[in-house]
């Protein structure tokens, strides 16, 4: 699937996912921008915006019981490995993004499912403070089921936000 | 102990494609291509057609039809199966329900474009029975068929088979060989595909076959340097482990009709694949054993190749052949065995094919040896010819360009790692660049390390890809370098985590040619932990000017 593809396909699903559903209110969506350099008024109330000197292909910023907070999405034309998930994670440790998404068109690389079928090779990898940053093979913008982990995120990819 | 079907084929998907874990099994479905093609039969004839690149058109191989001189048959015309639904359908639908019928556990599946992934808790009454069948084995990567089931009932040794077909059983459009039949052209094969690392599983499937369900073999495609680089092509062109692809074993799909693949679109490109050889009707009942074995000619011999006597091979395989069945022997095929031992002398019959009792045993060994060697030097010499014009070429490109790449620093970093942990840990370590694949791959197949150290290093779950790592034998683990030729970015860092959160070598070093960037500095800043990857262990950062690191 080509770039462009995926990224429509996330827009889709995006807007199911905010619009429809209404599991959070979107104040806006930052494509490829590095939030340090942004000038917005509305991200000068996210904590530590100073320290995101990185692009991550999307950043949503969402309000949270009128408290602005940071979700990060990246995605991959090829299939995930440990690089990708090592970088999301040092993203999600400098940012403490609300959510933090790896999407992929191929999923998880077969190299890495191996080990990652291994709860506490996943908890390490995909942890970040209380939350877990959720990788996903997305078709037809929507996330394939069995393509979801940290597992546990399959019943509800949203659970970040109740931590 | 007894097994019920489940449990039996279980073992079949375990052998081709598993993992025994503390805690689970886990198997593999892997599909290369996102679609896979049926056989395409010509419009006008019906027999095999084939393509002849650059042409997109498919050309008939009946030489009586008007499409095999002015072909003009489209190539829509074959069946596309969509392998990533199809796998993950019969997983989900077919494959785990079964499991679950006879098996109390605990099944989970994780799935990907180019693999689909199931996880089978393990619970004591599964694990008594695996280390009962597998001993102290725990990957498909050393699994061979247990002798349980050649004493078991007919409908367990059924569903093994089944679990093999479903693993590392492929049925492909494409492994036809060229064969005339009474109404048709082109036989297609079944293949198993074994990994590599696993010599004794294709002897395994050969005996098992063949004793308990009198199945021909057409043949073993061995991974072995004499087999598959015979003209030590590969060798030359500095590919010595080119080798070492899966070893194959090829069988008409006619005789396996009593199987059947859980996995719908292997089983439906296996119905093509039969009807196929039915309708051209092939009566020949071929087998790579037909009761017997031909001499070898002593001209016919192959090459010396190096990488023969490589200390990664099994003992049993670690010397020159020149026939495959030589190397069936060797590893234990009772057929070849059962020959050898009416011999007169076994192993002049191994070496030769001869059985019959000779004057001049050293002279006729000899003789294949010395016609191994000129081959080899002949092979070389035209080899050198090749090679000095490729290097012509690519000193002229480096001219051009000029920059410091990457894979220069890899040598400068291997030295520098290793003075450095001989430095610090006081003993004699081993470091390498293991940039081009991963090291599992990389131990599997290097030689410059003794067995013993290479063990520790084999565990299945080291794939991962780091450009430099220093092993200390006294902690049974390394030290990764990663090297960069751009400015080390939050990226760059992100990276070399994914890697240690894994591995948790004993120190890492992330190292560049250029600067460390601002945006890392500036978080190192805030959150002093964000090059942890475990207790007390942290990313070191370093920058490379000419042959000198220098930590920051």
């Amino acid at each position: 699937m080509a770039k462009a593809d995926l990224e429509n396909e996330i827009n889709n699903w995006l807007q199911n996912e905010f619009v429809d559903e209404n599991k959070i209110l979107v104040e806006e969506i930052f494509y490829k921008k590095n939030l340090s350099k942004e000038n917005n008024e509305r991200l000068r109330h996210v904590n530590n915006i100073d320290l995101l000197d990185f692009v991550t292909d999307y950043a949503v910023l969402v309000n949270v019981n009128n408290k602005y907070e940071i979700g990060l999405i990246n995605r991959c034309d090829t299939s995930i490995g440990l690089r990708e998930i090592g970088e999301m994670q040092v993203y999600c440790r400098i940012a403490s993004p609300i959510f933090a998404f790896l999407i992929s068109s191929k999923g998880f690389s077969s190299e890495v499912s191996n080990f990652l079928l291994n709860d506490s090779i996943v908890e390490k990898l995909f942890s970040y403070q209380k939350r877990h940053l959720i990788g996903f093979q997305m078709v037809e913008s929507s996330p394939i089921y069995d393509s979801i982990l940290p597992m546990k995120y399959r019943k509800d990819l949203w659970m970040n936000l109740n931590s | 102990m007894n097994l019920n079907p489940v449990e039996s084929y279980l073992c079949g998907l375990l052998i081709g494609k598993g993992f025994i874990n503390n805690e689970n099994l886990v198997i593999q479905f892997p599909f290369n291509n996102e679609f896979v093609e049926g056989i395409a039969h010509c419009n006008l004839c019906g027999w095999l057609a084939t393509t002849s690149p650059p042409s997109p058109i498919l050309k008939c191989k009946n030489q009586e039809c008007r499409n095999s001189k002015d072909p003009q048959i489209p190539k829509d015309i074959k069946t596309k199966y969509h392998q990533p639904s199809m796998f993950k359908d019969s997983i989900a639908k077919i494959i785990i329900p079964f499991l679950h019928s006879g098996l109390d556990t605990e099944i989970k599946l994780l799935s990907s474009s180019r693999c689909s992934f199931i996880s089978i808790a393990l619970n004591d009454d599964l694990k008594k029975k695996l280390e009962f069948l597998f001993n102290d084995h725990k990957s498909f990567s050393s699994f061979s068929i247990p002798d349980y089931f050649y004493k078991t009932e007919r409908e367990n040794q059924i569903e093994l088979i089944n679990g093999l077909l479903d693993s590392c059983g492929f049925a492909s459009a494409g492994a036809w060989i060229a064969r005339e039949g009474s109404n048709g052209y082109g036989r297609q094969r079944i293949y198993f595909q074994i990994i590599n690392r696993n010599y004794y599983l294709p002897v395994s499937i050969d005996n098992f076959l063949r004793s308990v369900f009198s199945i021909p073999i057409q043949t073993i495609d061995w991974g072995h340097p004499n087999i598959r680089d015979g003209n030590l092509k590969y060798y030359f062109d500095g590919k010595s482990s080119a080798f070492g692809r899966e070893h194959q074993v090829k069988v008409y799909p006619e005789f396996l009709d009593k199987f059947h693949f859980r996995i719908s679109s292997k089983q439906v490109l296996f119905k093509e694949l039969l009807n196929h050889n039915l309708q051209c009707g092939f009566n020949r009942v071929e087998d790579w054993f037909p009761g017997s074995i031909k001499k070898i000619n002593p001209a016919r011999v192959k090459a010396f190749h190096p990488m023969e006597s490589n200390t990664k091979l099994p003992i049993e395989v670690r010397k020159h052949f020149d026939a495959f069945w030589q190397i069936n022997g060797v590893l234990g095929c009772k057929f070849i065995n059962e020959i050898a031992n009416q011999s007169s002398d076994r192993d002049l019959f191994l070496k030769t094919g001869i059985k019959d009792p000779v004057q001049n045993k050293e002279s006729i060994i000899e003789c294949f040896e010395s016609n191994s060697r000129i081959k080899q030097e002949e092979l070389l010499h035209v080899w050198k010819e090749n090679k000095q014009k490729e290097e012509q070429k690519e000193e002229q490109k480096e001219k051009e360009s000029g920059k410091m790449l990457e894979s220069d620093t890899y040598p400068i970093l291997v030295s520098w790692v290793q003075e450095y942990s001989e430095t610090k840990f006081q003993e004699e370590c081993f470091s390498f660049d293991t940039s081009s694949q991963t090291l599992f791959h990389f131990f599997s197949k290097n030689d410059s390390m003794s067995n013993s150290i290479a063990d520790e290093l084999l565990k299945e779950e080291m794939a991962i890809r780091p450009d430099v790592v220093s092993y200390i034998p006294s902690l049974k683990n390394f030290i990764f370098v990663e090297s960069k030729v751009v400015t080390l970015g939050l990226k760059e860092v992100g990276q070399l985590l994914g890697y240690c959160a894994i591995a948790q070598p004993e120190e890492a070093f992330l190292v560049t040619t250029k600067n460390v960037s601002d945006s890392v500095f500036r978080a190192l800043s805030v959150n002093s932990d964000l090059l942890n990857y475990g207790i007390n262990k942290k990313i070191k950062l370093g920058k490379l000017n000419g042959k000198t690191l220098t930590l920051i």
